[in-house]
C-alpha cells in the first residue's frame, strides 16, 4: 500500500489549480468505485487524491436552454430517479439499471464512468447515441468534445493531466427521446458487459430521418457504429434493411476474446441486441412494421 | 417407529448465532493479541519450478521475521486426516521442499509489526529458481509418458509410493460379473460426461492467529471445520506434545468443504511465530484463497445395460479426475464418487475404475458432495436418455430401479456401507411431479419460437455422516460435554462447528428436548476449544445433525439419567416412577412423580439443592459412533427457459422435494436447499475456474471480479421454489433426524441439463452449460437439420 496525500477542495476552480500544479501526480476521486479497486491493484500510481465530491457545480441534472446539462458528480442512481431522465431519456435510464448494482449506483458517478474509459462503460453507450458533448476545463483552456471523439483507447481519453471534466450535455431533441439500451452480461447483476448495445432513432413517414447506434465491450473503446448509421439513414424500413444493417453491426464492431466471452460470441450479440432494440423503437414509431 | 410429537424439535426459535446478526460474532480474523505481528505470504509466480536457493537475509535486515523451506519441519503430511493413517497419501511439507508444483503455492513468509512492512519485506527476499517445467494443465497431457514428473514418490501410511506418469492413486472396484450383466442387457448406452473446477468461494478467507505459550505450547485461532484434527496435525508437524496445543472453536464465516483439511496457512503461521516468539496473525487474500482450493473437476465414461423393460443389469463407470499439485483425499475421493454411482441404482453388476493425476493446477479438495454432483451429473443425464430410448417416462425408470429401504447404501466409499433404513425417494418422485405439473411435459420437437421451457427431474442423496456398523477407512465419532447450572439452565460443550447451517441451533433443540429444558435456556457457546472438549472429527460429509446431533443426544440422555437420580432421592421415590416435562410457564424443566404433576420440582431447584448439598454436578461427558451412514435424499424438479437466440438459460420455476427424516430446524433446512440450489445453478450454467495453458495461472488472474456466481436475480420467485419435505423418520437418527447439506446439492446440474434438453432437444455433456455453449450446439442441430433435410430431398428427387 502506497502513502496518499488527500485534498478536498470546495470549488472547481480550486480543483483545477491543483491539477495544474501536480499534473499526472494527482487523481481525482469521486464514487470511489473504480480508484479504490484501482489503487488496491497498483494501477493508480498517483500520490494526490483529489476529492471532489463536495463541489456543487459539478452536480445535478437540469433543462438549459435547449439542451440536457448532466454534471459529472451525477450519480447512476440519480439518472434513473430524475424526472428529467425517467420520462424522456429512456436511453440512460435503462442503462442506468442494468449498472452494476444499487450499492453502487448510489455512489458510481457519471464523470467516473467516462473518465475511466473502460470498453464496457455502460454509461458510455447511451451518452454516445445521444451525441452527448464534454466539456472540459483547465485553467489554461476551456474545450468542448464529441463523446465519439473522447475515447482513445482502452483506459485512455482525450484528457490532459491538468484537465476535468466540468459538465455533459445533450440536445433536446425527437431522436434523443426515443433511445433503447440493452445488455447481456455473465450474470443480471454486479457483471461486467459481454455486449450493450443503444439505439436512438427518428423516424419520419416511414423513413429513418435520424439515427445513432452505439456498442460497449465490442471494441477497444465504447464506439458509435457510424457506418451501419449512415447504411440505414433516410431508408425505408423493412425486414430486409433490418437484417442487412445487423450484418453490417457484426462487420463494424471489433471485439476481442476474453474470459467474459468470446470475439466470435460478441459479434453476433451485437447483431443481434441491435436487432431487438432497433425494433423495439421502430415498433412504437410505425405500427406497419412486422417481425 | 411412530412420528411423535415434539417440543423443540422441527419448532421455530430465535437463532443461537446472535453475534451473527448483530455483527458481534468474531472470527479468526477479528483475534487480535497484544503484540502481534502480522504475517504475509509469499506465493509461487510458476507452476512447475524447482526452487535452488531462498535468501531472505535484506528481509530480516528491515526487522521481518521470514520462514523459508529450511525452516519447516522435514516432516511428510496430509492436510486432511479424515481417513485412517494407512489409507492417507502423504505428499507435502508446511512449505515445499524442492520445487513448487502450482501458482500460487507458499513458498516463503514474513512477520513484522504491520502489514505494510510485512509486504515490503516480502519484496526483499531473493529466489533463485533452478529448472521450470511448462505447466501439465490437462489431465490427457499429465499422464503421457514424456510428461515431466510432478512427483517421483509419495507416502502411503509408512510405505513409500513411487508416482508414474503422475498417476496419483488408483480405485478398481467390481461388484458381481460385468460381462454377464451386458450379455443380459437388451439396451446398451455409452457417454462420456465432464465436471469442471469450481471454486468454493466461501465469504471467509482463511486466517490463523497463534501465540506460542511459555510452556512451549501453541494456542490458537483458525478458519476449520474440525479443531481437534488441526490440533493432532499441528502437534505432530511442530513435534509438540497434543496436550500444549490448543485450537480455539471460532465461528466459520463459510466453507463447503474447503476447511475439511488443515488449512495451508495454519501450518506456515505456527511456524512464523515458533520463530518470532510472538503472536502472528496471517489472513489470507481472495487472490491467495482462490489459488488455494478448487473443487474437484471429473471425467466420467459411463455405460449401462437395462431389459426393454427397463431392469437395469449392469453399469460400468470409468472415471479420471485431475486433482492439482497436491493429493488432499483424492484416493477416499475415488471411493465416494463410487459409492455415489453404486447408490443410486440398482445396477446388480458394477465395475468401477478410478484414476486421480496430479497435474499444475490448485489442490482440489471437497466442496459440497465430495464428487456427488460431479457423478450425479453423468448418471442422472444417463438415465433421460436410456428412458428415451426405451420410451419409459423417466420418473418411471428411476422408480424401477432406485435403492431404497432395505437395500445397502455406501455412505462413504466401499468400505463405510450400512441398510437404508429410512427413504422418501418414492413419495418424493409421485409428489413432485404433480407440483411441478410434469404431466403436462411436452416433447423437445413441439417446442416453437424464440424462448423455449423445458422440465427436467433428477433426484440424488448424501451420506449422513460416515458412520457404520464397522470401523471402515475413515473416522468418525462425535462428543460433547453437558452440564446443568445452579439455576436449570444448561452448558453444552461440543467441539462440532456449524458452517451456518444451523448446526448449533440442532444441537440446543435436541438438549432441550431431552432435558425438557427450555430453548432459550440451553447455552452452546463459542469460548470452547480442543482442551475444553472432547473429539469431534469434523462437521463434513453431511454429518452435523445426524452424528454431531447424536452424540449429543446420547450425553444428554445420561445427564437426564443423573438428574432422575437426584430427583429420586429428594422425592423418596425411584427414578422411574418420576417424569421429566417442560413447565413453559415457569420457563423451566420440572421433575414430579407421575400422575402427581402438582407435586413438582424445577430443575433449578434441584441443581440448587445438588449443589448446596455438594451431591456433586449434573454433568456428563462422553463420545458416540454413529453404526450407521443413512443417506438423506433429494429431489429435484426444475424449469428452464433457454433464450435460442442468445443461448441463455433462466431458471422460472423449481419443485425442491427433499428427505432428512424429522427436520430439526425447519427454515434453515428450507434455506440449504434453496442456497445449494444457488450454488448448483452456478455449477450448471456460469462458472469455471479456466487456466491459461502456458503461464499455468488462473484466467481470472485471482480476482473475483471474473469469477461470477449467481446472485438472488438468478434464481426464481421466491413462490417460484416451491420446497417440500418427504415424511420419513430415521430410526438411527436423532428424534428421527437424517442431514440435508450435501444431498441438497447433488442433483441440481443433472436436473438443470435435463430440463435444457427437455426444452430444445440438445443434450450436454459438459459443464457449465454457457450460452455459448448452447447457442453453439443450436446452430449445429440447425445445420445438421438442414443437411438431412436436403439429403431426404435428393432421395425423392
Amino acid at each position: 500500500m502506497s502513502l496518499f496525500k488527500y485534498i478536498s477542495p470546495k470549488t472547481k476552480d480550486e480543483v483545477l489549480e491543483i491539477l495544474q500544479k501536480e499534473k499526472s501526480n494527482a487523481c481525482i476521486v469521486a464514487g470511489c468505485s473504480n480508484v479504490l479497486p484501482n489503487i488496491r491493484d497498483k494501477e493508480i500510481k498517483a500520490k494526490v487524491l483529489i476529492d471532489i465530491t463536495n463541489i456543487e457545480q459539478l452536480k445535478g441534472i437540469y433543462q438549459k436552454e435547449d439542451k440536457i446539462f448532466l454534471g459529472p458528480l451525477t450519480t447512476i442512481n440519480e439518472l434513473i430517479y430524475s424526472d428529467i431522465t425517467s420520462k424522456e431519456y429512456k436511453v440512460l435510464t435503462q442503462a442506468a439499471q442494468e449498472f452494476a448494482d444499487p450499492l453502487v449506483r448510489n455512489t458510481a458517478t457519471i464523470g467516473g464512468n467516462l473518465v475511466t474509459a473502460s470498453p464496457a462503460a455502460d454509461i458510455a453507450i447511451p451518452l454516445l447515441t445521444l451525441d452527448a458533448l464534454i466539456k472540459i476545463e483547465s485553467t489554461r483552456d476551456k474545450r468542448e468534445v464529441k463523446l465519439k471523439d473522447f475515447f482513445v483507447g482502452p483506459g485512455e481519453t482525450i484528457l490532459q493531466d491538468d484537465e476535468m471534466i466540468v459538465g455533459i450535455e445533450f440536445e433536446q431533441s425527437d431522436v434523443n427521446k426515443n433511445g433503447y439500451f440493452i445488455k447481456i452480461g455473465q450474470r443480471k447483476a454486479m457483471a461486467i458487459s459481454i455486449a450493450t448495445v443503444a439505439v436512438n432513432l427518428e423516424v419520419r413517414q416511414n423513413k429513418i430521418n435520424q439515427i445513432r447506434i452505439a456498442a460497449g465491450s465490442v471494441a477497444p473503446t465504447p464506439v458509435r457504429l457510424t457506418g451501419a448509421e449512415s447504411f440505414l439513414k433516410n431508408k425505408e424500413i423493412n425486414d430486409k434493411l433490418v437484417e442487412e444493417a445487423i450484418d453490417r453491426v457484426r462487420e463494424e464492431v471489433k471485439p476481442i476474446s476474453d474470459i467474459r466471452a468470446s470475439e466470435e460470441y460478441r459479434r453476433y450479440i451485437s447483431g443481434l441486441l441491435f436487432k431487438r432494440a432497433f425494433k423495439k423503437l421502430a415498433d412504437s414509431s410505425i405500427h406497419q412494421f412486422t417481425n | 417407529m411412530e412420528k411423535q410429537q415434539y417440543e423443540f424439535i422441527g419448532k421455530q426459535f430465535d437463532i443461537k448465532n446472535i453475534g451473527k446478526v448483530t455483527g458481534k460474532e468474531l472470527y479468526s480474523s477479528d483475534i487480535n493479541i497484544p503484540g502481534q505481528l502480522y504475517a504475509v505470504v509469499l506465493c509461487s509466480p510458476y507452476p512447475h519450478a524447482e526452487i535452488k536457493k531462498i535468501d531472505y537475509t535484506e528481509a530480516e535486515k528491515m526487522g521481518a521475521i521470514c520462514i523459508g523451506p529450511d525452516d519447516v519441519p522435514d516432516y511428510l503430511y496430509n492436510e486432511r486426516i479424515v481417513s485412517i493413517p494407512e489409507k492417507t497419501y502423504r505428499d507435502r511439507t508446511v512449505l515445499p521442499k524442492d520445487k513448487v508444483r502450482h501458482i500460487g503455492e507458499a513458498i516463503a513468509a514474513c512477520a513484522a509489526e504491520t502489514e505494510e512492512e510485512a509486504f515490503a519485506a516480502l519484496k526483499k527476499i531473493k529466489i533463485e529458481w533452478g529448472k521450470k517445467w511448462k505447466p501439465l494443465i490437462d489431465l490427457d497431457e499429465a499422464i503421457k509418458d514424456d510428461a515431466p514428473s510432478i512427483y517421483d514418490c509419495v507416502y502411503l501410511g509408512e510405505e513409500k509410493v513411487d508416482i508414474k506418469n503422475n498417476i496419483a492413486c488408483e480405485r478398481n472396484i467390481d461388484v458381481g460379473d460385468i460381462d454377464k450383466g451386458f450379455k443380459e442387457a437388451e439396451v446398451v448406452v455409452e457417454r462420456t460426461f465432464n465436471t469442471q473446477r469450481i471454486y468454493h468461494m466461501q465469504l471467509e478467507t482463511k486466517s490463523a492467529v497463534c501465540v506460542p505459550e511459555a510452556d512451549g505450547g501453541i494456542t490458537v485461532w483458525t478458519t476449520s471445520q474440525g479443531i481437534h484434527n488441526v490440533r493432532i496435525l499441528l502437534g505432530n508437524i511442530f513435534n509438540i506434545p497434543l496436550n500444549k496445543v490448543n485450537v480455539k472453536r471460532i465461528t466459520l464465516g463459510g466453507s463447503f468443504g474447503s476447511s475439511i483439511q488443515m488449512n495451508s496457512i495454519t501450518p506456515i503461521c505456527v511456524a512464523l511465530a515458533l520463530k518470532a516468539k510472538r503472536p502472528v496473525k496471517l489472513v489470507s487474500t481472495r487472490e491467495d484463497d482462490i489459488y488455494d482450493h478448487s473443487k474437484y473437476p471429473l471425467k466420467t465414461i459411463l455405460k449401462i445395460g437395462a431389459k426393454k423393460d427397463g431392469t437395469l443389469t449392469a453399469a460400468h463407470c470409468r472415471v479420471w479426475v485431475e486433482i492439482g499439485g497436491h493429493n488432499i483425499q483424492a484416493y477416499p475421493y475415488l471411493g465416494c464418487v463410487a459409492g455415489w454411482f453404486a447408490s443410486l441404482y440398482k445396477w446388480k453388476n458394477i465395475k468401477y475404475e478410478g484414476t486421480a493425476v496430479y497435474t499444475n493446477k490448485v489442490p482440489t479438495c471437497a466442496m459440497q458432495g465430495y464428487g456427488n454432483p460431479q457423478i450425479n451429473f453423468a448418471v442422472e443425464s444417463l438415465m433421460d436418455i436410456l428412458a428415451e430410448k426405451l420410451d419409459i417416462d423417466p420418473i418411471e425408470l428411476r422408480l424401477k430401479n432406485y435403492v431404497g429401504k432395505g437395500d445397502e447404501f455406501w455412505g462413504q466409499g466401499p468400505t463405510v456401507r450400512s441398510i437404508i433404513r429410512s427413504c422418501g425417494v418414492e413419495e418424493m418422485l409421485i409428489e413432485g411431479a404433480k407440483l411441478a405439473e410434469w404431466e403436462k411435459r411436452t416433447p423437445p420437437s413441439k417446442k416453437k419460437g424464440e424462448l423455449r421451457r423445458g422440465i427436467g427431474v433428477a433426484r440424488g442423496f448424501h451420506t449422513s455422516g460416515t458412520g457404520g456398523p464397522n470401523p471402515g477407512e475413515v473416522i468418525d465419532y462425535s462428543g460433547a460435554t453437558i452440564k446443568i447450572n445452579e439455576d436449570g439452565s444448561v452448558d453444552v460443550l461440543t467441539a462440532l462447528m456449524d458452517h451456518g447451517g444451523g448446526t448449533w441451533d440442532a444441537v440446543a433443540k435436541v438438549v432441550a428436548e431431552v432435558l425438557k429444558v427450555p430453548y432459550e435456556k440451553v447455552g452452546i457457546y463459542n469460548e470452547v476449544d480442543t482442551r475444553t472438549t472432547v473429539f469431534d472429527v469434523n462437521t463434513h460429509a453431511t454429518r452435523g445433525v445426524y452424528c454431531g446431533c447424536g452424540a449429543v443426544k446420547f450425553v444428554a440422555e445420561k445427564v437426564k439419567e443423573m438428574l432422575l437420580n437426584y430427583a429420586a432421592t429428594l422425592f423418596k421415590d425411584l427414578p422411574e416412577n418420576l417424569k421429566l416435562a417442560c413447565n413453559k410457564k415457569l420457563g423451566q424443566a420440572v421433575i414430579y412423580p407421575r400422575e402427581i404433576p402438582e407435586n413438582y420440582m424445577t430443575l433449578g431447584e434441584i441443581a440448587e439443592h445438588a449443589h448446596i448439598t455438594s451431591w456433586g454436578a449434573i454433568a456428563y461427558t462422553s463420545t458416540l459412533r454413529q453404526k450407521n451412514c443413512p443417506p438423506c435424499f433429494i429431489t429435484h424438479f426444475v424449469e428452464v427457459e433457454v433464450n435460442t437466440k442468445t443461448g441463455e438459460v433462466k431458471v422460472p420455476r423449481a419443485v425442491i422435494m427433499g428427505d432428512s427424516g424429522t427436520i430439526i430446524n425447519p427454515d434453515l433446512w428450507e434455506g440449504q436447499i434453496i442456497g445449494a440450489f444457488s450454488r448448483g445453478l452456478g455449477f450448471s450454467l456460469l462458472e469455471e475456474t479456466k487456466y491459461d495453458l502456458n503461464s499455468g495461472g488462473l484466467e481470472c488472474n485471482g480476482l473475483i471480479t471474473d469469477y461470477k456466481i449467481p446472485t438472488t436475480v438468478e434464481m426464481p420467485k421466491v413462490d417460484n421454489i416451491i420446497v417440500r419435505s418427504a415424511h420419513t423418520y430415521e430410526p438411527t437418527g436423532p428424534f428421527g433426524a437424517k442431514g440435508i447439506g450435501e444431498a441438497a446439492l447433488s442433483s441440481v446440474g443433472s436436473a438443470v441439463a435435463n430440463a435444457i434438453y427437455n426444452a430444445i432437444g440438445i443434450r450436454f455433456y459438459d459443464l457449465p452449460i454457457t450460452p455459448e455453449k448452447v447457442l453453439k450446439a443450436l446452430k449445429r442441430k440447425e445445420e445438421e437439420e438442414k443437411e438431412s433435410r436436403r439429403r431426404v430431398g435428393d432421395k425423392v428427387d
